[in-house]
This record gives structure tokens, sequence and C-alpha cells, in this order.
């Protein structure tokens, strides 16, 4: 499946890992794509398309066991242009959204500064820590 | 004199040893050796005099990778440094000053790293001073 500029990708984020805390709230950290290191100074990360997953998109990731976490969302340009990346269709099974992002490392830290929180973890650690 | 109070030290450290107990818990993740590599590091760069600057002050943050990497971030307004304790042995740090293109270095030991870490700071102050 081709992809379009327009595409927007949604990323599970981790209460754990993917949130610093910043005056005034939190941000996210370059960890949300540096996942897998895949050579020549690329990371890969899993995520869904928005526009394969729709309405899916949050059950999708309750099913995968990560109904606590948050949802973060980056468009094609900014992973193109911000992240010196790309992204591929990959679907798995039961996923037909599932793509592969890949960014270059130096460059994790502004595309997670790109990357727009849509849905903020329910953890309650979390909510400890980031809660405003 | 190191401006992170020992409350922000612990809460980091204990965060590291945290999260990395249940990386291995989830059966991927980091190693409890690249864990003691990870709290000699963050030690050294408590130590370091980059963390003088008070800019930088409670910036400190752990996180882990995919790959069972072990990452700090620390910024301030000017400069973002991180350093990732790698899985199979060395460093990266990453120095993004504000305006620049971020560099990125790979040393093998330790020392190096911090070195790294202290050339990254150091040439930030020097551009701040306008030098």
């Amino acid at each position: 499946m081709e992809l379009e500029r327009d595409d927007r990708f949604l990323r599970d984020l981790n209460p754990d890992l993917h949130f610093k805390r910043v005056d005034g709230g939190y941000r996210l950290t370059s960890a949300v794509f540096r996942d897998q290191r895949i050579g020549g100074g690329l990371y890969a990360c899993s995520v869904d398309c928005e526009r394969l997953a729709g309405d899916r998109a949050v059950s999708g990731r309750e099913a995968r066991g990560h109904g606590s976490w948050g949802v973060g969302r980056v468009g094609l340009g900014a992973v193109r242009e911000v992240g010196e990346g790309d992204v591929s269709h990959n679907p798995e099974a039961g996923n037909d959204a599932h793509c592969t992002l890949t960014v270059r490392g130096t460059r994790a830290r502004a595309l997670a500064l790109a990357c727009e929180v849509t849905v903020e973890p329910t953890d309650e650690r979390w909510r400890d820590e980031f809660g405003r | 004199m190191v401006t992170q109070d020992l409350d922000t030290r612990l809460r980091t450290l204990q965060r590291l040893h945290r999260i990395a107990g249940e990386s291995r818990e989830g059966g991927a993740g980091v190693t409890e050796a690249v864990e003691a590599r990870a709290a000699a590091t963050l030690e050294r760069v408590w130590d370091c005099s980059a963390a003088e600057d008070s800019t930088f002050r409670e910036s400190t943050f752990v996180t882990i990778t995919g790959d069972g990497a072990v990452q700090f971030e620390w910024e301030s307004e000017a400069v973002a440094i991180e350093v990732v304790v790698e899985p199979k042995g060395g460093f990266t740090v990453y120095v993004h000053e504000e305006g620049q293109e971020p560099e990125e270095w790979n040393p093998a030991e330790l020392a190096d790293a911090i070195e790294a870490i202290e050339r990254g700071w150091s040439g930030t102050r020097r551009a701040a001073r306008g030098a």
C-alpha cells in the first residue's frame, strides 16, 4: 500500500519510558522512536497508520495490553523532514494498520518534539508524576 | 559543586533500577551488566563539570530503549545532551545545540564518553559567550 504525505501514524507511549518532566508539564523523549537499532545510525519502531486504524486504534491498543498507555501522533512529512527517516506499511496478523517507522538516531529527539500526544496515559504512577 | 540535589539523584537512580528490573522481567531489554554500567555512568555524569551548570538542574532523565540500551537525557535552554549506554559495550553521546545540527560521538570507554559530554557542553558555553 502506498502511504501518502498526509498520513499520520500512531505510536504507543509507555508511561514509564517516554515522558520527561519539564517546567509546566512534560515532553516526549527520543526513546519514543529509538526502539530497535537497525544499523547505519537508524532506529525502527512500530506504529499504526491512522487512516487504516481508524476508530479501531484505541481498541487495538487495549487488545495489545497497552490500555493504560498513551498515544502519540506524527505525520509522514515530519518523519521524512525532521526525522530523516521513513515509514513502510508492514501489516501484522490482526493489525492491517501496522507500519514500521525509521528515524535517524541524531534526529529522534527532534521528531519526539514534533510528535503530538493525543491520549495521555491513565497509569496511576504516570498521573502522580506528570498529571497536571 | 554539583547542582543536582540528592533527592533528584536518588529518584533518578531508583527509576533506572525499577525500569531495568521490569525490562528484564518482560523478557527483553537491559541486562544486569548494562544496568550496573548505566548506574556508574550516571554517577560519573553527575560528577563531571557540565553538571555544575545550574541550568541542567533536575533535568536528568533515564529511559530504556527496546533493544536494551539505557539512555540519559540532560538539557538546558541552549543544549541537550543524551548519553546512551550500549548493551554490547560502548556509549553514544548526542549533543543537540539549539539551532545546530546534532553531533554524535561513539566512545568505547566511559572516560571518553564523559570527555565528549564536557566537550559538547563547553562548546555550547563558548558559543553562548560569542567566543
